[in-house]
């Protein structure tokens, strides 16, 4: 190697050097390119996206019991104040439009409020029972729940009970409004998150 | 005696009426109060979600405030149940802790909190100047390692070229 070689190498391990140290400088500096967003998931229960009733059959009886986890995670970026609301629809009440960000117009039988930090996951357990069922003809009507030990009253009828549905909404407090809305936005956009899951009751 | 039993079933029916028109505003009373207090609960909730959400820009350290902030939401929970299930003394009572736990997160010194975030901030101060300073280091030992490296390779090289002698003088 002659003289001119050694020069390129000094001059490649010194700038190998410097970007080495400048490197973490660089990607702690440098805007995160992720898109902010809050998650909400129902688990069944074992913890997992699976077995919401027993022997996974969704044809539930009055008096039987599912213990089901609420699981919300904030990835916004900053602590956030959440609330998830929990409606019981049959299968013509409208459920959340997730296109107009409209929640369901039914009324909400249970409620969770959070404030969650940035990056946190929490875990809430959610255990159900249909408490009191009333038989109308052909319709039942679903008169109260209990959730996670609290008597409810409600309202909801469907044809031979088929097609009920335990939809949960995410709410998020927006400060600008002072209040709280179903979803949250991201630039000029909005986003939102719900989840339903179906059953069908037997008197 | 038919009129007297008419009179009394008048003043009977006047006090039954006081004692039910009364009875029904306690009633009412305690419920508007335990609405209020509740509502009262809910907007200082907010204040202090509020709060913490501008110490946290500051770049405070709010974990240990947020759970205080949950506890105070559970607390709202119960309290919100407690007037439902029409136990509105509860209901107020509850209310009020919400409230003191609200209160305990406004009053909570933020200039503490923000102290614990700027460690964060020195800490990012601290590695851009010892960045800095490495790439200096880096810069200066590298050329000054490559001026003695020249001369040594210089002398080397210069050393081992064989020299040209006159031999006829």
């Amino acid at each position: 190697m002659d003289l001119d070689d050694w020069h390129l190498v000094f001059v490649s391990v010194c700038l190998v050097l410097v970007l080495a140290v400048c490197v973490p400088l660089v990607v702690a500096l440098m805007p995160s390119r992720e898109e902010p967003f809050l998650a909400l998931a129902v688990l069944g229960e074992d913890g997992m996206a699976e077995h919401y009733y027993p022997g996974d059959d969704p044809q539930i009886e009055v008096g039987e019991e599912f213990h089901w986890t609420i699981y919300l995670y904030n990835h916004m970026g900053e602590v956030q104040y959440v609330a998830v609301m929990v409606k019981l629809l049959n299968s013509t009440m409208l459920a959340p439009n997730s296109t107009t960000f409209t929640p369901s117009p039914a009324p909400v039988v249970y409620e969770v409020r959070r404030v969650l930090l940035n990056n946190e996951t929490l875990m809430f357990p959610f255990s159900w029972t249909v408490l009191n069922v009333e038989q109308i003809g052909d319709f039942l009507d679903v008169r109260s729940l209990s959730v996670n030990g609290e008597a409810i009253d409600t309202y909801s009828v469907a044809l031979h009970g088929l097609n009920y549905r335990v939809v949960l909404e995410l709410w998020v407090y927006d400060e600008d409004l002072g209040d709280f809305r179903f979803g949250w936005v991201y630039g000029d956009e909005m986003r939102c998150a719900w989840n339903q899951i179906w059953f069908n009751l037997i008197a | 005696m038919l009129k007297k039993n008419k009179r009394f079933s008048a003043l009977f029916f006047i006090f039954s009426l006081m004692f039910l028109t009364q009875n029904v505003s306690r009633v009412l009373g305690d419920k508007s109060e335990a609405v209020s207090r509740i509502s009262h609960a809910e907007d200082s909730l907010e204040a202090a979600y509020l709060s913490v959400l501008e110490a946290e820009r500051m770049g405070g350290d709010i974990s240990e405030i947020v759970t205080l902030l949950n506890t105070a939401l559970e607390i709202y929970s119960e309290a919100e149940r407690a007037l439902e299930s029409e136990e509105y003394d509860i209901a107020v009572q509850l209310a009020g802790k919400v409230v003191e736990a609200s209160n305990a997160v406004l009053e909570a010194d933020i200039s503490l909190m923000v102290v614990a975030g700027h460690v964060e901030e020195e800490a990012f101060r601290n590695q851009l100047f010892l960045s800095f300073g490495a790439v200096c280091l880096i810069v200066l030992f590298g050329f000054l390692g490559w001026r003695l490296f020249k001369g040594y390779y210089v002398r080397r090289v210069m050393g081992l070229r064989s020299e040209v002698f006159d031999i006829g003088s």
